[in-house]
């Protein structure tokens, strides 16, 4: 017999890296399904070619940076599913693995890998391609139509589509994006194995109403058009971008509202989100910095750090 | 019977499985009593007492076979009757080198007679209780093994307005608290009227956590009709029985840094260290047995009331040995699952007056795990019963910043182990902190000394 | 090569290892040429600055030095930017008011100290090494921006694919240089790491 000398605490959490990660891909899988069914073969296509060449890109940057290969925790497949949902389903196969690629080896591991990302990867990819390549990312094609006729987005021509439209996501659009059931299905998913708490996505969507509401856009129509829904879940919620204490994510989460309602009333681009959640992104650290739990025993951090500084 | 008083933070280890205490709450305490007994000398916190018997010596239940050493130190009793057969160091879960005396036992269980009872806690002298605590040996039972008369030492301008008797029993798999309640409720409230009549306190409360309604209503009948005595159900959580949570959760302060819980007014006891008050003043007996549990993969997982000194191999021989083949054995741990210590390459150590169980972990449960980077999910910031923020502190700590790390407050942690437990990348939190709070004690006393 | 030469070139290129004249490096390397162009006018104003600051350096005040050198790289930054005009007026409208700019490069600044403070042969050789490296450095950062933000190189047809049009933005010169200076890094190491061992 044999006896293992191990520190306290001697049991764990079933809750590990790689289960989290296949969570939020199952999560994924309702959006998946939808956008197959709404915009076609494409769809599977960009998806395939999205997650393989980020689990590839992983592979070969922690191969070229003498890291040890972490593909099996599943994050590079997450960023690449949630990358390709993220895109119009027309757009070109080696778009999106270019982006894929940009995600894992330029925002990712050369950041230091995993946990050490300043930025979500799949964001930051998404925003890479949409100013490298505009005109594939912003042509879109109608939904359940055989011969992809380019339509405009709700965003582009708000009077078009009924909320019933919005919400079903009969509307073009990204292809995880437009179907609200499926996204919900997925949070509910995410809320249920405690992947993920309620607080980012559900302060996210409601301050981006009251805040395009506020600059004139419809309440309901703001939270149902574009990426909205669809980040509030998936990459808002992102671990390694958002803040830890539930403080620091309500500030976060209505940054994110804010500047996705300023970048739509008064931006170059109809939607704002992915540049929302990369700034708020940004920013994480400071909130993080504002927003720390106070310590049991002391009266609150500002007098401790300030015994501390002087 | 399930209660919302409760602090912010923790975890709840194996939850599913009823903190894995099922197999053994449902077990009346058994007797065991020892061929042989090896006590150590070092079984409290503080300096280890002097032997005072020598190989040969016949020495009887209860008397004084070492003297204490220095203001934490206590006086150590033989746990059985007969004659010394070794005086000198053995393995003890932390320590490869313990000193500690050797009994065979004679099993005629005689007496001795030098500890006077003070009688019914209700009239007896109240100046003489704390003493009476001094003479009997008796530590906190509940882990860290601090000697209880110091904890009753008020200083100049201090006062105490509430007694807390920790039911709580937060730790994974351990029952020995809960079938102490169940079996001794009176004792352990006379423990705690002991305890208040020292220090003329008008409050105390027995706090217990909602996953032993039973406890709850036995302690609750026990407690009928004595003098501020309530009872309080707690959340069942971990670590609800940490004693600052308690402080927190009972009377709603909060210990300061670097204070201890009679800045605050509160002493809290152990539901063991009231029981052995109880015995100390009323029957004049020592510390000389405890409750403790042996569970997981043995064949009868048991409570045992063992006398000080029983060796963990016969235990789990008692329980009929290991359930899994041995090879199969990954570790024996001294304690539960969130803050107990493995026993080192053997399991012929002796139990100290701390040791509340013994758990068998089976080598599947037992294998190691890398550690992966921190993804800041931000779940051990929000698992820290102290909110602390583990996941930054430990790049201080394993970089050896003592700078950093005491400035984001290591030196608070209370090592509960919860940020390990629920870190989905398993980073080995918690220990690190340990370390690094070692580190900086040993420090500290360098520039002292 | 002089040790100083090749100092400048690879272990201490002004461009991606000490991080000197990075606004230009920015600005004027959308495509190869105007880098090109950007980094022969640097090096050109580099070796004469260095030249004068070597022997003004025994003459000027040590207070006086920044000054000085300013008047110096901005007298041959002038000289530099009438030659262009006069010969190369297209490139010199492409370069705009970088050329004038060298005057206040880090590059010029840092370099002209070094002269003064060395002997003629390693000022010169410092120069004429820390000027070919950031021609070089220019020019990669220029061909790699050029053949993916424009798809072309030195004005030719060169992709097949739709170029990035980040590349081409400023934004994109951050993200190329900081990438190209992560590779230069990484193999000057790996070099540096052979001396050693063999020595």
């Amino acid at each position: 017999m044999k006896l293992h000398l191990s520190p306290a605490p001697h049991v764990h959490s079933p809750q590990t890296t790689r289960a989290l990660m296949l969570n939020v891909l199952v999560a994924l899988i309702p959006c998946a399904i939808a956008g197959v069914y709404l915009f076609g073969f494409s769809a599977i296509l960009l998806m395939l070619v999205s997650v393989l060449s980020a689990v590839a890109g992983e592979a070969i940057i922690q191969k070229i940076l003498g890291q040890k290969s972490r593909i099996n925790d599943m994050s590079a497949a997450v960023t690449g599913l949630i990358l390709a949902l993220n895109l119009s389903p027309r757009t070109p196969w080696w778009v999106a693995m270019a982006g894929s690629l940009f995600a894992v080896i330029v925002v990712k591991g050369l950041f230091g890998g995993l946990g050490d990302n300043f930025l979500n990867p799949a964001l930051a990819a998404r925003a890479f391609l949409l100013v490298c390549w505009p005109r594939y990312l912003t042509t879109w094609a109608a939904p359940l139509a055989a011969d992809a006729v380019a339509g405009a987005t709700p965003l582009a021509n708000p009077a078009g589509y009924t909320l019933g439209q919005l919400f079903l996501g009969n509307i073009p659009g990204s292809i995880g994006e437009v179907c609200k059931p499926a996204i919900l299905l997925g949070l509910v998913y995410l809320l249920f194995t405690k992947t993920i708490t309620w607080q980012i996505p559900v302060y996210m969507t409601a301050f981006t109403g009251v805040f395009c509401a506020l600059m004139g856009g419809g309440f309901v129509e703001s939270m149902l058009s574009g990426g909205v829904l669809f980040a509030a879940v998936f990459m808002a919620t992102d671990y390694v971008t958002c803040p830890m204490s539930t403080k620091g994510q309500i500030v976060y989460a209505a940054g994110i509202g804010l500047i996705i309602a300023l970048i739509r009333k008064f931006g170059l681009y109809p939607e704002g989100v992915t540049f929302a959640i990369l700034l708020m992104n940004v920013a994480t650290p400071i909130i993080d910095r504002f927003t720390k739990r106070r310590v049991y025993g002391y009266e609150d951090n500002k007098k401790k750090e300030a015994k501390a500084n002087g | 019977m399930s209660s919302n008083n409760t602090f912010r933070g923790g975890v709840h280890p194996l939850h599913g499985a009823h903190e894995g205490k099922s197999p053994t709450r449902g077990q009346a305490v058994i007797d065991y009593t020892a061929e042989t007994v090896t006590i150590m000398m070092g079984m409290h916190l503080g300096a280890p007492s002097t032997p005072t018997v020598q190989v040969g010596d016949h020495v009887k239940l209860g008397q004084q076979i070492a003297d204490p050493v220095g203001f934490l130190g206590l006086p150590v009793h033989a746990s059985v009757s007969g004659e010394v057969i070794a005086v000198g160091p053995v393995q003890s879960v932390m320590n490869p080198a313990a000193m500690a005396v050797t009994i065979k036992n004679d099993f005629k269980d005689e007496w001795v007679d030098t500890l006077e009872p003070l009688g019914d806690v209700e009239t007896c002298d109240p100046t003489k209780i704390v003493p009476a605590i001094k003479a009997a040996g008796v530590c906190g039972q509940g882990g860290a093994s601090f000697p209880t008369h110091v904890k009753f030492a008020v200083k100049e301008g201090q006062y105490c307005d509430t007694i807390i008797v920790n039911g709580a029993e937060c730790e994974t798999h351990l029952t020995c608290d809960h079938r102490l309640m169940l079996e001794q409720s009176k004792r352990i409230v006379d423990g705690l009227r002991a305890a208040m009549r020292a220090l003329d306190v008008k409050k105390g409360v027995i706090a217990i956590e909602d996953n032993k309604p039973d406890a709850i209503e036995a302690m609750r009948k026990a407690a009928e009709g004595r003098d501020g005595v309530e009872i309080m159900p707690l959340m069942t959580k971990y670590p609800q029985g940490g004693e600052k949570q308690l402080i927190q959760v009972v009377t709603g302060r909060e210990v300061p840094t670097k204070k201890l819980p009679l800045d605050v007014h509160v002493i809290v006891l152990n539901v063991s260290t009231a029981k052995s008050i109880a015995d100390a003043v009323i029957e004049g007996k020592p510390l000389i047995t405890r409750i403790t549990t042996v569970t997981g993969h043995v064949v009868r997982p048991c409570n045992f009331r063992v006398r000080v000194g029983t060796m963990v191999d016969e235990l789990i021989a008692e329980c009929g040995g290991y359930s899994i083949p041995e090879d199969q054995v990954g570790k024996v741990v001294m304690g539960g699952a969130m803050t107990g210590f493995p026993c080192p390459n053997t399991t012929h150590i002796p139990i100290a007056k701390a040791n509340g169980g013994v758990v068998v972990y089976s080598e599947e449960e037992s294998k190691d795990y890398d550690e992966d980077p921190c993804i800041r999910c931000g779940r051990c910031v929000e698992a820290c019963p102290i909110g602390l923020n583990p996941y930054k502190l430990k790049y201080f700590c394993d970089a050896g910043d003592m700078k950093r790390a005491g400035e984001w407050c290591v030196m608070d942690c209370v090592v509960c182990g919860s940020c390990s437990y629920i870190c989905p990348a398993h980073r080995r939190l918690t220990s690190s902190f340990k370390a690094m709070k070692d580190k900086i004690a040993a420090e500290a006393r360098k520039g002292k000394g | 090569m002089d040790n100083r030469t090749s100092n400048g070139i690879l272990a201490g290129n002004p461009l991606f290892r000490l991080g000197l004249g990075v606004c230009p490096a920015l600005a004027v390397t959308t495509c190869a040429s105007a880098a090109l162009g950007m980094g022969v006018a640097t090096a050109c104003v580099l070796v004469c600055s260095s030249l004068v600051a070597f022997v003004l350096g025994k003459v000027v005040s040590e207070k006086g030095t920044v000054a000085t050198w300013i008047m110096v790289t901005a007298c041959f930054a002038t000289v530099a930017q009438f030659i262009l005009k006069g010969w190369f007026p297209e490139l010199a409208s492409e370069l705009g008011i970088f050329v004038p700019l060298i005057a206040v490069s880090s590059l010029l600044l840092s370099r002209a100290d070094f002269a003064s403070n060395n002997s003629l042969g390693a000022a010169m050789g410092d120069a004429v090494g820390m000027g070919i490296g950031y021609i070089i450095a220019m020019t990669l950062v220029g061909i790699v921006r050029e053949i993916l933000g424009q798809g072309t190189l030195f004005g030719s047809d060169l992709l097949p694919f739709t170029p990035m049009t980040l590349v081409a933005l400023p934004a994109g010169g951050f993200i190329v240089l900081g990438l190209l200076m992560g590779c230069w890094n990484a193999i000057t190491a790996k070099k540096n790491g052979k001396e050693e061992t063999q020595a």
